[in-house]
């Protein structure tokens, strides 16, 4: 058992953690050190918005009856992030916000450099908890923190260009919850996966069946790509003055990389649409 | 929560840590959370249903969109307003750098009198000195938005529209401020991240230009192999911070969502998400079709002359054709 220092409060800690937030008020302790500054982004879309989101997004292939499918299940997950100040030292000034996953399993996969939105911050409340599932962060904040490789990059860039050891130094700023929902609905006997941003209903990533018409398009379109190329491959050369046949081969292996990208779209389970960039 | 009351009528506020503006809930007055107001700068905005107007006349010129009116119902947009700090920032930076030069130059044929052409390379070494006056805006939030505050701040840099004291923009959209969380002098120290990436781009555009003229051609590829830097910051300046209004606005097609992001002070999309139609998929077809004839045809050709030529020019190609399926398969768009 925990005690929290801020409000008393004891709660259950599991051993091997290095990290704890107290599930009343929100205040975190670690190694006997406070953090008080933990937010949560408050979910503003509700899970019949959600499932009318994933169902009405209409990815590249999915069947035109998607929307009728049928709801499964529903869970809404808070997912801790560490919130950093960063620097670069020696160079003046240069600093950054950064924020990290705090768990190393999350119950939904985001995308590499996914950007929390930062609308409806409101301080963390124990009545929240009835809303979701809270996970604990397992991770300590400096393993996170490394976690973050582009941050590393970045450092490595300038190190190099300006010939000085640059260090990346940051400081822990607190923490935020971030909810997610994780939905299932059912298409044809199966279930299929997604997830949403419940801050802004943005749909991050969604499993979805694959028509035949979709399947065969995108055959269709390998199709299409290979041959185009042969020709144009065929009169490239003819135009140049070689073996037109050289040209045909040329066409063929160079319009495999569109092929095989569109020949795996066609031929897989199911499909798979993730969020390129938060807008 | 703190309890604050309101300033006119004594009647306790909801406020929350986000709250620049809390207006009292009995007497209407606005009660202004901020220290200083008159350091304080925001731009006006248009009303909802003129942002509304705007975003249907642009959907009505829009390339793709303006053929299907009928399917797309507009929902009424949501006000935001960011605060923005926009820093001065002046860096000169001194440089030395290696480059590789890629020319075509024309070899005379064995034993004819044609020539054809050919490519060379040379690596030069470089130095010189740059300097970079620009402004950098910096979000005055911990975390950030997306692209969509970026195309704001690019709007507004472009524009240049009157930004005008909060008290007297603060009617228009009571909650939609959010707090700016950082101060100036942090500002300052982001936007000189932000400033050292545009010069580093300024020494490498510089670096390849002299290079090219060290080699004597005008049009060349240009790689920039190794660079040394040191730069120093001359003047850094940061404007009070300024709010910008920002409306995101859900339109749906055939029962699907997508979002305008509008700026406030002109109506105008600064970015907007789009289906994916037919023709989007027409163009990546022919793509892939371009890359992978074209550059395969060429690279075939090549690979008697010059093996290794004619091998990345076949890899390239099917480089560029999955790059273009990648197009063919992608469920929307966004445009800028």
């Amino acid at each position: 058992m925990m005690q929290c220092t801020f409000c008393g409060a004891r709660y259950e800690a599991p051993p091997g953690r290095r990290f704890y937030v107290c599930p009343y008020c929100g205040t975190a302790l670690s190694e006997g050190k406070t953090y008080e500054s933990v937010y949560i982004f408050k979910p503003r879309t509700d899970k019949t918005t959600a499932f009318q989101a994933v169902l009405n997004l209409k990815p590249t292939g999915s069947p035109g009856d998607l929307p009728q499918a049928a709801p499964a299940a529903a869970e809404l997950h808070f997912l801790p992030l560490y919130l950093y100040h960063v620097s670069f030292r020696p160079l003046s000034g240069s600093e950054a916000d950064v924020a990290a996953l705090a768990v190393s399993k999350p119950p939904v996969e985001l995308p590499r450099g996914y950007r929390f939105p930062t609308r409806w911050k409101t301080p963390f409340r124990p009545s929240l908890e009835k809303m979701g599932v809270f996970h604990q962060p397992d991770l300590d904040p400096k393993s996170a923190f490394q976690s973050l490789g582009e941050v590393v990059e970045e450092a490595e860039a300038y190190a190099y260009v300006f010939r000085t050891k640059v260090t990346v130094s940051w400081r822990f700023e607190g923490m935020a919850y971030f909810p997610v929902w994780a939905l299932e609905y059912e298409y044809g006997g199966r279930r299929y996966a997604a997830a949403v941003d419940a801050t802004d209903g943005t749909v991050i990533q969604m499993e979805y069946p694959l028509s035949k018409r979709g399947r065969a398009q995108a055959t269709a379109s390998a199709a299409a790509v290979v041959s185009g190329s042969a020709v144009l491959g065929t009169l490239t050369a003819a135009l140049w003055a070689t073996w037109p046949a050289v040209g045909t081969l040329g066409g063929l292996l160079a319009s495999a990389g569109a092929a095989w990208r569109l020949v795996k779209f066609a031929a897989a389970r199911r499909g798979v649409y993730k969020a390129e960039a938060k807008l | 929560m703190e309890s604050l009351k309101c300033n006119q009528c004594g009647a306790p506020l909801e406020i929350t840590p986000d709250t620049v503006v809390a207006v009292c809930r009995f007497c209407g007055m606005s009660n202004f959370l901020l220290g200083d107001l008159t350091e304080v700068l925001a731009v006006p905005t248009l009303s909802s249903s003129e942002i509304v107007n705007k975003a249907v006349e642009r959907t009505k010129k829009d390339l793709n969109l303006r053929w299907r009116m009928s399917a797309i119902n507009f929902t009424s947009p949501d006000l935001h307003y960011l605060p923005f700090y926009f820093v001065k920032g002046v860096l000169n930076a001194d440089y030395k750098a290696t480059v590789v030069v890629i020319y075509k130059r024309s070899q005379p044929r064995a034993g004819t009198a044609s020539s054809r052409a050919g490519t060379a390379s040379r690596v030069v070494r470089v130095a010189g000195r740059v300097s970079l006056s620009d402004v950098a805006a910096v979000l005055a939030r911990r975390a950030p938005w997306g692209l969509s505050a970026d195309a704001l701040a690019k709007h507004f840099l472009d524009t240049a529209p009157k930004p005008k004291p909060l008290a007297d923009v603060v009617s228009q959209g009571k909650s939609a401020f959010l707090a700016a969380e950082i101060a100036p002098e942090k500002a300052k120290a982001k936007a000189v991240r932000i400033l050292i990436s545009r010069l580093l781009k300024r020494v490498e555009e510089d670096a390849a230009a002299k290079a090219k003229e060290a080699v004597g051609v005008k049009t060349a590829t240009t790689i920039v192999q190794d660079k040394a830097v040191e730069y120093e910051v001359v003047q850094l300046e940061a404007s009070r911070l300024t709010y910008l209004p920002l409306w995101v606005m859900t339109y749906l097609y055939n029962g699907s969502h997508y979002h305008y992001y509008a700026a406030g002070w002109d109506g105008r999309v600064v970015l907007a998400e789009e289906p994916v139609f037919a023709e989007h998929r027409a163009a990546n077809l022919l793509g892939a079709v371009a890359s992978g004839g074209f550059l395969g045809g060429l690279g075939a050709t090549y690979l008697p002359v010059d093996f290794f030529t004619g091998i990345m020019t076949l890899a390239g190609g099917a480089v560029l054709s999955y790059a273009a399926a990648g197009g063919l398969l992608k469920s929307r768009r966004v445009e800028k």
